[in-house]
């Protein structure tokens, strides 16, 4: 039974996603969109380099404590995909300030699913790559 | 894109200076060097040995001990390091002076194949007065180690080139390059021929400085093994950790892989020294941060020159760490052998 009302939940929300974002790209267009992407990743990524410096310097002298700091690393992961939809949702919501699209629920949705993606690759890394890379 | 500096303009200005002076603290290098604990590395990870080969099943594990060497260390680096009782700081040795990191590591990484081909050497030589069927075969050349700035022809000349000859005075030619210093004086230039990684040959005139009384390259002896025509056939992985320390480990590893029981009893088998040819050990650097990767990796046996064990004892007394069940000090591989024995009897 829980499992029918999960997919049935799945099910909805990818529905409502997808029209979105039809939504979005009609009434946006591939141009403002792309803008919008690119200027959230730029400023995301201008925010976040001090801080992979910061952690690839801090791996090189503390290397005995190299699987904190690759969870660290994960962690600015998340937090710079996090600060990239953010930006890119803002820069989209001052394009059109009365946009019929719900951009809320559409970045909340794809930061979901990064999220996981970056964790379940986060993961693998510590148990899998690190113990091979560390040779 | 407009949207964004827009919104955040008055951000940017005000970050703009905090911003630039963060970059500076993170990417401005200074004439430093620290050294760091590093971690341990299993043997068998790096050197591998024909599975068809009939040897022991290794129940324990013998690993090489890392350090971290940070060569111009950015501030920041430097700060952590500072306020990181593991970690020590160092002017830049004067011989590093004249290398870029590249350079550095390149050596470092030549000093590495040096010492995998000489424990090989040495592993397979002790274990063929045991078992006659192993076989090792190499060749021994010479090759430029280290070069100074007043070297001529400084940038003509690569790391591991190898040396072929000098004309030293009165045209003796020198193959050896140990009778270089007697054979040739100072303010002269000499004719020196040597092979690149391409394989062709070149002959440079170096001239032997007046001030030193050296030519400015250092030329080091480079045993090289061939994988195909020794028995068992071995193969060697690649590495990102160079340097010679692992020379003693590895030995006794590549020697376990061969033996038919196993050395290690089970035990967690780590330590640190070079390997010569005749199988002495030798010292090496960074000692303390070698120790206290042992300590913080909770290692059974670890064993060290009697050079660097005194230092070794001294770092433990500092740190308050009880050394006697695992700190064993070894001048030779015979030794450590004879030592990993002792613990199974």
């Amino acid at each position: 039974m829980p499992s029918i009302i999960w997919k049935a939940w799945v099910n909805d929300m990818m529905q409502r996603y997808f029209s979105e974002l039809k939504k979005l790209v009609s009434e946006y267009k591939p141009g403002r969109i792309a803008d919008a992407i690119f200027a959230g990743f730029l400023f995301s990524t201008i925010i976040f380099v001090p801080v992979y410096l910061i952690l690839t310097e801090l791996m090189i002298v503390y290397v005995y404590l190299y699987y904190e700091i690759t969870a660290l690393f994960i962690l600015a992961a998340l937090g710079h995909m996090a600060i990239w939809h953010l930006l890119t949702k803002q820069s989209l919501a001052r394009k059109i300030p009365n946009s019929g699209c719900d951009l809320n629920f559409l970045f909340f949705s794809s930061m979901l699913f990064f999220g996981l993606v970056i964790i379940v690759i986060g993961l693998l890394i510590i148990f899998v790559m690190l113990p091979i890379w560390m040779v | 894109m407009n949207e964004l500096l827009e919104k955040y303009s008055l951000h940017i200005k005000l970050l703009f200076i905090p911003y630039l002076a963060l970059l500076f603290l993170l990417i401005f290098p200074l004439d430093f060097l620290v050294y760091s604990p590093g971690g341990l590395t299993e043997v068998n990870r790096l050197i591998e040995i024909d599975s068809s080969y009939d040897s022991s099943e290794e129940a324990g594990s013998i690993s090489t001990t890392y350090v971290m060497s940070l060569p111009r260390p950015t501030i920041f680096e430097f700060l952590l390091a500072d306020f990181n009782k593991f970690c020590d700081t160092y002017a830049l040795p004067t011989s590093y002076e004249n290398y870029t990191n590249e350079e550095i590591n390149t050596i470092s990484y030549y000093d590495k194949d040096i010492s995998v081909s000489t424990s090989i050497i040495v592993a397979y030589e002790a274990m063929a007065s045991v078992d006659p069927s192993i076989v090792i075969n190499y060749t021994s050349k010479i090759i430029v180690f280290g070069k100074s700035s007043y070297l001529s022809h400084y940038d003509e000349i690569a790391f591991g080139d190898e040396f072929v000859q000098v004309v030293g005075d009165d045209s003796l030619v020198i193959t050896d390059s140990s009778l270089i210093k007697e054979n040739t004086t100072a303010g002269n230039t000499y004719d020196f021929t040597f092979i690149n990684a391409d394989g062709d040959t070149y002959t440079v005139g170096l001239t032997k400085d007046l001030d030193t009384g050296l030519f400015g390259i250092t030329l080091y002896p480079y045993s090289l093994v061939d994988p195909e025509t020794s028995y068992p056939v071995f193969a060697i992985n690649d590495s990102s950790i160079g340097g010679s320390s692992g020379g003693l480990l590895q030995t006794l590893a590549v020697y376990n892989m061969l033996s038919s029981e196993d050395i290690t009893h089970g035990l967690k088998v780590a330590g640190t020294g070079t390997m010569s040819i005749d199988g002495t050990v030798g010292n090496i650097g960074a000692v303390k941060q070698k120790v206290l990767t042992a300590y913080l990796n909770h290692v059974d046996v670890f064993f060290m020159s009697p050079d660097d064990y005194s230092t070794a004892v001294n770092v433990c007394e500092a740190y308050n760490i009880d050394y006697s069940s695992w700190l064993v000090s070894v001048a030779t591989f015979q030794d450590a052998l004879d030592y990993l024995e002792g613990l199974g009897e």
